[in-house]
C-alpha cells in the first residue's frame, strides 16, 4: 500500500514521506474509590509529507486504505506551502535504543484493575478520607517511516503507566496529591506510587501562613518544570531562528550557574522520548544543551536547520526536547531542607505557561508546595503566588539534589534557587 | 449509518450501550515571522463505542467501523470486568433528529486555500509593518468541519454538524532582552466570513505589543480589580465553572456538601449561568454527546448555588436532571462532563461606577489563558492599567491573577450593564481533551481583594 502511493507521487512531487502508525492500548481506572471504566482502543494514523518545487504540503488521515487520497491533498496543499531547503534523509546507522518491551503485551485487564486496587487499599489505610484515584494502562504501537530517498524504517514501541492518588477535603479546602510513573518497560509499582502520594499528603497534614517576600524555593523533580519550559522553548531552534528565544546568539556563553547542566539525549533505553530516529528518519541523539552553565547547543529538525545553516539534532518534527535529563549535584534533599532557614517547597503549579514565558518571566499559583522553617517541613502553603524569572533563577542556584527522578521524559533532581518572590496573605 | 449502529446495539447485553461516529475535516494555516510556517490539512473518521454494565463503562475507540457490533461487544467485555452496583442514569428524551448545520454565510470547506493564505498574509503583513519594534509575529487559522452520528441502545440517534473557525493573532515586540506581546483571537460556529475584515483588531494587537514594551510590571500585591468582559467570562469559566462540573462531586460526599445546593456563594448581585443552546457560541450544538439536548443551565442565581453541570450518570446517581454537558473533543474520546458557554450576567452599574470609588487597583483586560485546580485558580491577563483615584492610569504588565473561588465570589461587589461573549480562540482543557471549543461571556465586573503576581 505504501510502496504504491509512494510510486504514484514521483513525477507529481520531487520527494515525498509516508508514516504509519498502527496503536492499541487499554487501561483501567478507579475514581472516588471506585473501578469506573476499563477502556481498549486501536487507532491508526497516516501522515504524508511532500515537497513539490520547493515548497511543502503536509496531510494526515486515519484510514490507510485512503493513504492516496492523503497524498493528493498534501500535493495540493504544497502549491501554497511553506518554502523548504531541505531533503527528507536516506537511510543511516543509528544507535540501538530499546523501546520495546515484549512483556507489556501481556499485561491482563486484570492486573491492571489490580493495580488501582492495591493502590486504594494503601491510600486508604493511612487515611480513610482520602478519595482515592488510581488508574493503568498500556500502549502498543508499530510506526513504519518510508520517503523517496530510500529510507524505511519499522519501529515497535510499548509503553506501561500507572498512578495514584487522591482528593481529601477538609472545610472547603480541597488538596490534590498524585504520583505517577510511565515508561516504554514494564515497571509500575502500586506500592511506591501509593507511598508517594501519602508522603506528600504528610506534608500537607498542616497549613502554613506565608508572608509576601523573598525567599529560597527548592523545586522537586516535578515542580522544576517552571524552570525548564521557558529553557526549553528558548533552546528550540525554530524559536531561535525566528528571533522569538532570548538565547538567540549567546551559544558558547555562560548564562547559568556553573553547576546547571542540562542534557537532551532521545537515546536512554525505555525511557519515554526515546526512538532510534526521530519523526522524520534523522538518528536522535544525545545533545549536550547546557554544559557548567555554558549554553552548548540548540535544537533542530531537518526544515530548520537547513534554514539555519546547521544539521539537524534528531529533533524533528518541531525542534522540540526528547528526554531533557538534568545533572545532578551533591546535596541530599534532607540536606537542602536542613540548610534552609525560611524557605518554600514547589512540587505543581498552576498557570504555567500563561504570560512572556518564553522570556523566562513565570508567575504562578503554588497549587502543591510546602514552608520550611528552620530546617523543618511545617506544612503546605496555599493561596500563594511565585514570580520570577527562570534565566535569572537558573543562574542563582543554591543547591543541586543528588537523587534525581524520572517525570514523563525528563530526569531531574531537586534544585534550589537562591531567591524567588513569595506573594502570599499571610 | 443509523442502521448499522442501532443495529450493533441490539441485544448487546448491556444496562445502556452507545456508539458515536465522527467524520472531521481539518486546514490549518501558520504563520510566523514573514514567512509561511506550515499548511495541512487532516481528515479522520472514527467512534467511541461505550457500555455500562452494573455501573461499570467499558470504552473502546476505533478507526475501523466495518465491523460496529465487535466494538460493541468489546466494550460489554470490557465494562464486565467493572460493573459491581446499580447502574444509574438520568432520564433522558429518545430522539431521532438530522440537525440543520449553523448558518454560515461561506462555507470554509468551499473557499480556496489560495484566499485562506491571503487573508493571513495580509494581516500578518500589517502586523509587521505596524511598529518598527516588532520582531516576529505568530497567526494561526484553522477550520475544522465535524459531522457527528449518534445512537443509543435506548434507541436515540442524531446527526449533527458542528463547524469550528479560529484566528489566532500574536505580536511579538522586542526592545534589548525584553519581549512583549499582543494578542487577540476569534472563534466562532461559522464560516470563513467570522474571520475575514478584522485588520483594525488586528493592527491593535501589534500597537499593543509594541506600548507593552515601556509598560512597567505590575507590582505583586492584594488589589481590588476591575475585569474587562473577556477577563470576566475567563473567570466565570475558570475559577467556578470547573468547580460546578459535578464529575469532581458526585461520588464525593465532603465535596457535595461544598457544593451543596442553596448554599450562598456570593452577593445578591451575582448570577452566573451556562448555556449549550444559544445560538452563534463556539461551546453551542443541539445535542450533547450523550444525545442530551442541550439547554440553559442557571448555576448561581442572586449569589446562591442553584445548579450544576451534569452528564447522564452523575445527573442520575445526584437525582437531579440532565443538563446536557457531556463533551468529547474528537472521534477519539468518550463524552466527559464539560462546560459549553459560560457566562456572569449583566447588572445595573456602569463602567465609570465600578471604577470611581478605587483609590489602587487594576483594571485586568483579556486573557492569555486560565488555570484551575478545585478551588484554586490562576489566569493572566493579555495586559492591564493601573487604577488610580478612580481614574484608570498607567499601562502595566505581566498582569497574573491568582485566588480562591470562594473567596473571590464573596468579594465580587459590581456588574456593569454592558455583558458582551468573547467568542475568542483557544479552548478548555480537561482529562487530556483540548482544547475544546467553548465559549464565555460577562460585563464588568470589579473584585475586592485579589491576590496579583509579580516580583517586588
Amino acid at each position: 500500500m505504501i510502496e504504491r502511493a509512494l510510486e504514484q507521487a514521483k513525477g507529481r512531487a520531487q520527494e515525498i514521506e509516508i508514516a504509519v502508525r498502527e496503536s492499541r492500548s487499554s487501561g483501567a481506572e478507579y475514581e472516588d474509590d471506585k473501578l469506573k471504566r476499563v477502556d481498549a482502543s486501536q487507532t491508526t494514523a497516516v501522515s504524508v509529507r511532500v515537497i513539490v518545487d520547493g515548497k511543502v504540503g503536509q496531510s494526515r488521515g486515519t484510514d490507510p486504505q485512503e493513504i492516496d487520497a492523503v497524498v493528493d491533498r498534501a500535493i495540493a496543499l504544497a502549491e501554497f506551502g511553506s518554502e523548504s531547503k531541505f531533503s527528507f534523509p536516506g537511510p543511516s546507522a543509528a544507535p540501538e535504543v530499546k523501546t520495546y518491551d515484549p512483556e507489556i503485551a501481556l499485561i491482563t485487564r486484570e492486573e491492571m484493575v489490580a493495580v488501582g486496587a492495591e493502590a486504594l487499599e494503601l491510600l486508604k489505610a493511612y487515611n480513610p478520607e482520602i478519595k482515592v484515584s488510581a488508574d493503568a494502562g498500556w500502549a502498543i504501537s508499530t510506526r513504519r517511516l518510508v520517503n523517496s530517498q530510500g529510507l524505511d524504517i519499522a519501529t515497535e514501541e510499548s509503553s506501561y503507566g500507572g498512578s495514584a492518588g487522591g482528593v481529601l477535603v477538609r472545610g472547603t479546602d480541597i488538596l490534590w496529591v498524585g504520583r505517577y510513573r510511565n515508561w516504554r518497560k514494564k515497571d509500575v509499582n502500586a506500592r511506591t506510587l501509593a507511598e508517594q502520594s501519602i508522603e506528600y499528603f504528610r506534608y500537607a497534614e498542616r497549613m502554613a501562613p506565608v508572608a509576601t517576600k523573598q525567599m529560597p524555593v527548592i523545586f522537586t523533580p516535578r515542580g522544576i518544570r517552571v524552570l525548564l519550559l521557558p529553557l526549553l522553548m528558548g533552546v528550540n531552534g525554530k524559536n531561535v531562528l525566528k528571533g522569538d528565544s532570548p538565547l538567540a546568539g549567546k551559544l558558547g556563553q555562560r548564562i547559568f550557574s556553573p553547576a546547571f547542566s542540562l542534557t537532551d539525549d532521545g537515546t536512554v533505553d525505555y525511557a519515554l522520548d526515546s526512538a532510534r530516529y526521530d519523526g522524520e528518519g534523522v538518528p536522535r541523539r544525545r545533545n549536550e544543551v547546557v554544559k557548567g552553565g555554558v549554553l552548548t547547543c540548540f535544537l533542530y529538525d531537518l526544515d530548520t536547520a537547513a534554514k539555519a545553516g546547521v544539521e539537524s539534532t534528531g529533533n524533528g518534527v518541531g525542534c522540540g526536547a526528547s528526554n531533557v535529563l538534568v545533572t545532578p549535584g551533591e546535596s541530599s534533599f534532607a540536606e537542602m531542607v536542613r540548610n534552609t532557614d525560611e524557605g518554600i517547597i514547589v512540587e505543581n503549579v498552576l498557570g504555567l505557561g500563561q504570560g512572556n514565558i518564553i522570556n523566562g518571566d513565570f508567575s504562578v499559583n503554588l497549587a502543591l508546595a510546602y514552608k520550611i522553617e528552620k530546617g523543618e517541613i511545617v506544612g503546605r502553603v496555599k493561596d500563594v503566588m511565585l514570580a520570577g524569572n527562570a534565566y535569572d533563577a537558573i543562574n542563582h542556584i543554591r543547591a543541586i539534589g543528588s537523587e534525581c527522578e524520572w517525570s514523563g521524559s525528563t530526569y531531574a533532581p531537586f534544585l534550589q534557587v537562591e531567591a524567588l518572590s513569595v506573594v502570599g496573605k499571610g | 449509518m443509523k442502521d448499522q449502529m442501532q443495529e450493533a446495539l441490539r441485544g448487546c447485553g448491556a444496562d445502556y450501550a452507545d456508539i458515536r461516529i465522527e467524520r472531521a475535516e481539518e486546514t490549518n494555516i501558520v504563520f510566523r515571522g514573514p514567512e509561511l510556517d506550515r499548511i495541512s490539512s487532516s481528515s479522520s473518521r472514527g467512534g467511541v463505542a461505550r457500555a455500562l454494565v452494573k455501573g461499570g463503562w467499558g470504552i473502546v475507540t476505533f478507526n475501523d467501523i466495518s465491523d460496529l457490533r465487535a466494538q460493541v461487544r468489546e466494550a460489554v467485555t470490557c465494562a464486565r470486568l467493572v460493573g459491581q452496583e446499580q447502574s444509574q442514569l438520568a432520564e433522558t428524551e429518545v430522539v431521532d433528529e438530522v440537525v440543520p448545520a449553523p448558518p454560515m454565510e461561506r462555507d470554509f470547506r468551499g473557499v480556496a486555500l489560495a484566499e485562506k493564505k491571503r487573508l493571513l498574509q495580509g494581516y500578518n503583513e500589517l502586523i509587521l509593518g505596524a511598529h518598527p519594534k516588532i520582531q516576529t509575529t505568530s497567526l494561526g487559522y484553522t477550520d475544522l468541519h465535524r459531522q457527528v452520528h449518534f445512537a443509543s441502545s435506548e434507541g436515540s440517534y442524531f446527526q449533527e454538524t458542528r463547524p469550528d473557525i479560529v484566528l489566532g493573532v500574536s505580536a511579538v515586540a522586542k526592545e534589548g532582552d525584553l519581549v512583549q506581546r499582543g494578542i487577540d483571537s476569534i472563534g466562532l460556529p461559522g464560516g470563513f466570513e467570522a474571520v475575514t475584515g478584522l485588520e483594525g483588531r488586528v493592527q491593535a494587537v501589534a500597537e499593543r505589543a509594541a506600548a507593552l514594551l515601556s509598560a512597567p510590571p505590575v507590582q505583586g500585591g492584594t488589589y481590588p480589580v476591575v475585569l474587562n468582559q473577556k477577563f470576566g467570562g475567563v473567570f466565570a469559566h475558570e475559577a467556578f465553572g470547573h468547580l460546578s462540573e459535578s464529575d469532581f462531586v458526585y461520588e464525593n460526599e465532603k465535596m457535595r456538601e461544598i457544593m451543596v445546593l442553596g448554599r450562598r456563594f456570593g452577593p445578591e448581585s451575582l448570577n452566573i449561568s451556562e448555556d449549550g443552546a444559544v445560538p452563534g457560541c463556539r461551546g453551542t450544538s443541539a445535542f450533547d454527546d450523550e444525545g442530551v439536548r442541550t439547554r440553559q443551565n442557571p448555576l448561581i442565581e442572586k449569589g446562591v448555588l442553584v445548579g450544576r453541570l451534569h452528564n447522564r450518570e452523575t445527573a442520575g446517581k445526584m437525582g437531579e436532571r440532565v443538563t446536557g454537558n457531556a463533551r468529547a473533543l474528537a472521534w477519539n474520546h468518550p463524552p466527559i462532563v464539560r462546560m459549553t458557554n459560560t457566562y456572569i450576567e449583566s447588572g445595573t452599574a456602569t463602567f465609570e461606577d465600578l471604577i470611581r470609588g478605587i483609590d489602587l487597583g487594576l483594571y485586568a483586560l483579556d486573557y492569555f489563558g486560565g488555570q484551575t485546580m478545585m478551588e484554586m485558580f490562576t489566569f493572566s491577563a493579555a495586559y492591564g492599567y493601573m487604577i488610580c483615584n478612580g481614574q484608570i492610569a498607567e499601562l502595566v504588565r505581566d498582569v497574573v491573577l491568582t485566588g480562591n473561588v470562594f473567596e473571590t465570589l464573596e468579594h465580587m461587589d459590581m456588574f456593569a450593564n454592558d455583558f458582551a461573549w468573547a467568542h475568542a480562540g483557544g479552548g478548555c482543557g480537561k482529562g487530556g481533551q483540548s482544547p475544546l471549543p467553548t465559549d464565555l461571556g460577562s460585563p464588568h465586573v470589579r473584585i475586592q481583594n485579589v491576590v496579583v503576581g509579580g516580583r517586588q
